[in-house]
């Protein structure tokens, strides 16, 4: 999978969440949920997995419990199947691409480098984020404010996420000179690296979108 | 091949309030030049105002001529001025934006439009200069402090720029980190670079540098060779110059404060092994170490936000397992490195009274108090926003002792505060001292701890010295 060129990791990855999303039938959905899970095991990432199930099962559950409340079994149980084969599918497409293939794949399909740039960058920073967020809480705390998930202290949310956007602006602000300083506004910007996409990927891409038209077909011939 | 005429530059919103004025500076092709100045002083405009930035990105008002490379800044934005000049900023999560390292040299050698076989030159060449080989594919999100600081040197020194601007390169680096940015920067003299280095930890670069430009509130106070600049700055209080400590000896108090043998392991890695010791009531006590010996890991456990492994931690003699650091808050107060992280209300007032009327307490006369001993009463109803990193600092302090707690602890305190603020601090924790409040200090700031701790521990990969180790420890300090 590594040595695929990146656009086509990408491609393949977003062709496999149509699919998902295309389906219509639980037992198909169930198919696919195998099929993208066989793809987990056979990557070695069924340690991350598993780890990333302590997040999305709940969800899952959840899905699961308000469609059981709302609608038939079958129609809850394909909910959840389609959320959680839409949850793996990602989980696959970004355990298989860095930040960094993702905005060289996207400025060689044509994305205009701003957007590819946003985009990678946004994924840059969730992390920092997530860091700060847990550096606040923990100086909130310390001075005697309750942040524990608690009705009672909804109010005391103010004090994590004040500190927590004056931050991000203060950031953006820095990002934004760092960036200027170093010429991301300049025309003529080289495209660092060479990529090709080999016959098999292409065929792999076909196939894949073959797979894909034949479903939407179905779908709407039904 | 700096030239500045006459400058005077006032930010948007401000009102016309200058914060460069009158500025002229000559930098000659080559030479080394340190800007040092109090927080406030215009080091960082400065900066912008070389690096392009000013007045084309941040806008306000630039009155005079300055000139780098004989381009007229006032015409030629940051791109124009990217083969010219390499800012590096104080900021580095904002200075490295890109996915890795190899990323971040390559981006500014991409803005230029460079062939990608000139690019994969200059990022071997850098890598190597500045020992980043191993590091290319890594993300700067997984770095160290030395290391992103030597990335983003790096990043910049791949350019073929003449001029390097450089804001406060050292902040928050341990000994270790700055001596690997000083051999950068020895590095980047030697390569006949024109270097201007604003910083306020001015000892460490003074031998570095051959020109000192020293800033009093926008305005040049000294200029002049390095050798002649040590006293000046002393005079001036931006090389702190701290009273002795009388040596007292605590170890028949009360015991406030207990470690035993904790360890902890985070992402399976051993961060704390075994580690134990006491803090006496009204004592100071310093735990010295680089960055990464588990020194901040170690006083997350104290007031509950960690819990250990193994090992047990008690406060007055009560264990604090199962706790809520909130509701241990009236008993340990931890403040931390970035004063930041704890504003949100828009009066220091408000700000220092929060946790209290979070907890459903509070005492005006205990306030007062506590802001008569921190110096603050005349800042009550000003933004916690606005003020210095020394003013910020000691709201920070005041909202946890608000609380009432008799221990303190603080997190790398001297972190970005200039020479005066750091005189400032010690004056402030032996006042406190004397007021009965028990300190713990976590830092690696060595001639603070030997300015205000009674005694010193010293951490190492997790690991405590031993007890003769650290009387010894003391002892050279003191020396």
């Amino acid at each position: 999978m590594k040595s695929m060129d990146p656009r086509t990791r990408l491609i393949l990855g977003l062709f496999t969440v149509a699919l998902v999303l295309c389906t219509g039938k639980p037992w198909l959905l169930a198919a696919e949920l195998a099929a993208l899970l066989l793809g987990v095991l056979l990557l070695g990432m069924a340690g991350p997995w598993l780890k990333s199930l302590r997040i999305s099962a709940p969800m899952v559950a959840m899905v699961f419990l308000v469609g059981v409340a709302a609608f038939p079994l079958s129609e809850a149980l394909e909910m959840a199947l389609r959320f959680q084969a839409l949850l793996t599918a990602s989980f696959l497409l970004f355990g298989s691409i860095t930040p960094d293939e993702l905005g060289g794949a996207l400025r060689r399909m044509g994305l205009p480098y701003q957007f590819s740039f946003i985009i990678v960058t946004a994924m840059r920073y969730v992390p920092l984020m997530g860091r700060r967020l847990r550096a606040i809480m923990e100086a909130q705390r310390s001075r005697g404010i309750d942040l524990r998930p608690r009705p009672g202290n909804l109010g005391n949310l103010t004090a994590l996420l004040a500190p927590l956007l004056i931050q991000s602006f203060q950031l953006a602000e820095d990002l934004a000179m760092a960036m200027e300083a170093r010429g991301f506004a300049r025309k003529g910007r080289t495209l660092m690296g060479k990529w090709r996409i080999s016959p098999w990927e292409y065929g792999l891409m076909a196939l894949w979108a073959a797979v894909l038209a034949l479903l939407v077909g179905s779908r709407v011939a039904n | 091949m700096i030239d500045l005429q006459h400058i005077q530059y006032s930010y948007p919103g401000s009102w016309g309030v200058p914060v460069l004025e009158g500025l002229d500076l000559k930098v000659r092709s080559g030479e080394t030049l340190m800007v040092a100045g109090a927080s406030g002083s215009g080091k960082s405009t400065l900066s912008f105002l070389l690096g392009g930035l000013i007045p084309h990105i941040l806008g306000g008002q630039l009155k005079g001529k300055a000139f780098l490379d004989n381009m007229d800044l006032s015409l030629h934005s940051p791109s124009e001025l990217l083969s010219h000049v390499g800012l590096v900023m104080q900021n580095a999560d904002a200075q490295l934006f890109n996915p890795t390292v190899q990323r971040e040299l390559a981006f500014g050698l991409e803005s230029l439009g460079l062939p990608e076989e000139e690019i994969l030159s200059r990022i071997e060449r850098a890598s190597q200069e500045f020992g980043l080989g191993h590091l290319l594919r890594r993300s700067p999100e997984d770095l160290s402090g030395g290391q992103k600081r030597l990335v983003g040197i790096a990043a910049s020194a791949c350019m073929p720029c003449p001029v390097m601007v450089l804001d406060e390169p050292l902040a928050h680096l341990d000994e270790i980190s700055v001596g690997k940015v000083k051999k950068a920067l020895r590095k980047l003299r030697s390569e006949g670079r024109t270097l201007l280095i604003a910083e306020h930890r001015v000892q460490a670069l003074l031998e570095e540098v051959d020109r000192c430009l020293i800033l009093e509130r926008g305005r040049v106070c000294f200029e002049g060779p390095a050798r002649q600049a040590r006293e000046e700055l002393a005079r001036i209080g931006l090389i702190p110059s701290y009273p002795p400590k009388p040596a007292r000896d605590f170890s028949r108090a009360q015991t406030v404060l207990e470690v035993r043998d904790l360890s902890k392991s985070l992402g399976g890695r051993l961060i704390l092994d075994n580690v134990g010791f006491r803090l006496h009531e009204g004592e100071i006590l310093a735990i010295l170490g680089p960055n990464g010996a588990g020194k901040t890991t170690l006083i997350r456990h104290l007031n509950g936000l960690l819990s250990p492994d193994r090992g047990q931690i008690f406060v007055r003699g009560e264990p604090i397992s199962g706790k809520d650091p909130s509701s241990l808050a009236p008993l340990v107060g931890m403040v931390f490195q970035n004063p930041n992280d704890q504003f949100f209300r828009s009066l220091v007032r408000e700000e220092i009274l929060a946790g209290p009327l979070a907890r459903k307490f509070c005492s005006p006369w205990k306030l007062g108090s506590i802001c008569e001993t921190l110096g603050l009463t005349s800042l009550l109803e000003r933004s916690p926003y606005r003020l210095s990193e020394g003013e910020k600092r000691r709201v920070a302090i005041a909202s946890v002792l608000a609380m009432g707690s008799g221990i303190l602890i603080l997190d790398e305190p001297t972190a970005g505060q200039d020479g005066r603020s750091r005189m400032e601090l010690a004056r402030l924790l032996s006042r406190l001292q004397e007021e009965g409040t028990s300190i713990l200090v976590v830092t690696h700031d060595r001639a603070f701890a030997r300015a205000v701790a009674d005694r010193c521990l010293e951490m190492q990969e997790g690991r405590m010295r031993p007890v003769s180790e650290i009387q010894d420890g003391l002892a050279s300090l003191r020396a």
